[in-house]
């Protein structure tokens, strides 16, 4: 960052490879689409480039495109919380929509055959899990299992003191505990 | 630790973040608690199946973010090659290596700086230096104390100063032996060791030039004598006056001789000088000249005898010409001539009777040079 800053455009690239999966993945299963992760993802970036000069390195880079990130998915979900219809992009929420999306259950059967593997089925079913965590908590669950960012730093990017990341984090181990607790014999076989 | 504090910090040790200490604490309340070790097994095994992995990236997201930023960013102006150099050339500057080596060799060179100034000034400074027995004396020039050999030693004598009436005996002695002083502001320890280091070199010209008159090159050896310092104890400048006398006659020698004479005076090689110019005059037909210089001889033990029996041979040829005081005819001078080649021979011989009572190593030229600098009294 210090050399985008510097005028080194090539850097920037650097960053954008070093960032993007992990930006992609937390916006993608903050807001549950593709195309609107991309967007995020996006716009997250080009927030970077305008705002350059006014980084001071107070933080770590990592936490502001984080918090840049975490806000573009927070606006994202206002917007969509405003709007009355979903659109064929969103993902269902609930057991009953299983994480697809409306445009991926509705004209193809073949979902309903890959759902019969084990594997895919746990799979579904914890990113089902993790859609119907709350917001708060899903976040900083995201944040620390997908990027594995500690405490200090993911109470920076919510804006929280960290034990309350701390708590918000155990509360989200405990639900997804109780939504995978038929896996669990399974998971200990992972050990 | 007991199971409200384990159950405060279950997070932390669930992701790795307590310090050794605390963790090894709770592990071994873990190790004493089955319903904590259950909860924390619990959330591990959550962990493990709700694992988050990266979800793959639509295609060509990085081009398109790359694109999307080169719209924001200002088009790039080409930067000038001199404008790229000095950016490179200041973002090396500003390396903190390269800040150390630059107080690094500010360092050094302000010592070099400081040693330097403080050692020429130490050299030219014209302080008094206080010797070992405490007589004051002026430094010596920086050029006497690099080059003790060098010629320029041999006006070193203005800068000696009598010995101190407390000065030990032996640097007074060696003092007047060698017939020079060290220089000032040594202790008479170093002043004999310095003696006798900055004196070897002119016994060694000595003997080179003795050599080149044994060899019969008197012009050579004129030369070399006349090179001497003339504080020189092997009186260099009677030797001078012998090797012209030999080479070019006793005309060209008579005024070395009394050269010689008045710098030696009450010395052996004044006496010595005395008596051979005597015989250059009386070869060169001036017998009252000649007779002035030997009847100082009389006073003197070791050359009375030579002296009256020159004088007796003066007063015989006086006598026989008929005329005394007559300045004898060139063809006469040169008759006399073969007699005053001799005349060095003769008076070593005529002092070598004297010598056993007081040694002239100046006057006898078949003398070795080690008997020579034996001379200490001679002067």
């Amino acid at each position: 960052m210090v050399r985008f800053q510097g005028g080194d455009r090539p850097a920037f690239a650097q960053l954008v490879r070093r960032h993007k999966a992990a930006l992609f993945t937390f916006a993608l299963r903050h807001v549950g689409s593709e195309p609107t992760a991309e967007e995020v993802v996006q716009e997250a970036f080009a927030r970077i480039v305008q705002h350059a000069a006014e980084f001071r390195h107070a933080s770590r880079f990592s936490t502001w495109i984080y918090r840049i990130t975490r806000n573009l998915c927070v606006d994202e979900l206002r917007k969509r919380a405003l709007r009355r219809h979903p659109s064929l992009d969103e993902p269902s929420r609930g057991s009953d929509a299983e994480g697809l999306s409306l445009g991926e259950r509705t004209p193809d059967s073949r979902a309903n055959v890959e759902r019969a593997a084990t594997s895919i089925e746990i799979r579904q079913r914890v990113a089902d899990a993790i859609a119907e965590l709350p917001e708060e908590q899903r976040e900083v669950f995201l944040l620390r299992e997908l990027s594995n960012l500690p405490f200090k730093e993911i109470a920076a990017i919510v804006g929280v003191e960290e034990n309350t990341a701390k708590s918000r984090l155990r509360y989200a181990l405990e639900r997804l505990q109780e939504a995978l607790c038929e896996f669990e014999e399974y998971a200990r076989a992972l050990r | 630790m007991d199971c409200e504090k384990f159950d405060s910090v279950m997070i932390d040790e669930l992701y790795g973040e307590l310090d050794e200490l605390t963790s090894a604490a709770a592990k071994r309340h873990v190790a004493g608690c089955a319903r904590c070790a259950a909860r924390l097994e619990g959330l591990r095994a959550t962990r493990r199946v709700a694992a988050v992995s990266l979800a793959s990236e639509p295609a060509g997201l990085e081009e398109r973010i790359l694109a999307a930023a080169e719209h924001i960013l200002p088009p790039q102006a080409a930067r000038p090659r001199w404008a790229r150099a000095i950016s490179l050339a200041g973002s090396w500057a500003m390396r903190p290596q390269t800040a150390m080596a630059a107080v690094f060799l500010v360092m050094i060179g302000t010592s070099v700086l400081l040693l330097r100034g403080k050692s020429t000034r130490a050299a030219l400074g014209d302080g008094v230096t206080v010797t070992e027995q405490g007589t004051p004396a002026p430094a010596a020039p920086p050029e006497l104390m690099r080059t003790p050999h060098e010629p320029a030693m041999a006006s070193a004598a203005p800068f000696a100063q009598p010995p101190a009436a407390e000065e030990r005996p032996v640097a007074a002695l060696q003092r007047s032996a060698k017939g020079a002083s060290a220089p000032a502001g040594r202790g008479a320890a170093d002043a004999l060791a310095f003696n006798q280091e900055r004196d070897d070199a002119p016994d060694e010209r000595f003997h080179a030039a003795l050599r080149s008159y044994r060899a019969g090159r008197f012009d050579d050896a004129a030369r070399a004598f006349e090179s001497l310092p003339s504080s020189d104890p092997n009186a260099p400048d009677l030797w001078a006056a012998r090797s012209v006398r030999d080479g070019k006659g006793c005309r060209a020698a008579v005024v070395r001789f009394d050269k010689a004479a008045a710098h030696h005076r009450r010395a052996t090689a004044g006496s010595d000088a005395l008596l051979e110019g005597a015989l250059c005059y009386r070869a060169l037909g001036d017998a009252a000249a000649a007779r002035a210089r030997l009847t100082p001889l009389l006073d003197a033990d070791a050359y009375r005898d030579r002296a009256r029996a020159e004088l007796d041979q003066l007063e015989e040829l006086q006598q026989a010409s008929g005329a005394e005081g007559e300045v004898a005819s060139p063809s006469k001078a040169a008759r006399a001539r073969p007699a005053a080649a001799t005349a060095p021979a003769a008076a070593a011989e005529a002092t070598g009777g004297a010598s056993a009572a007081e040694p002239s190593p100046a006057s006898a030229p078949g003398a070795p040079p080690a008997d020579v600098s034996g001379s200490s009294k001679s002067r």
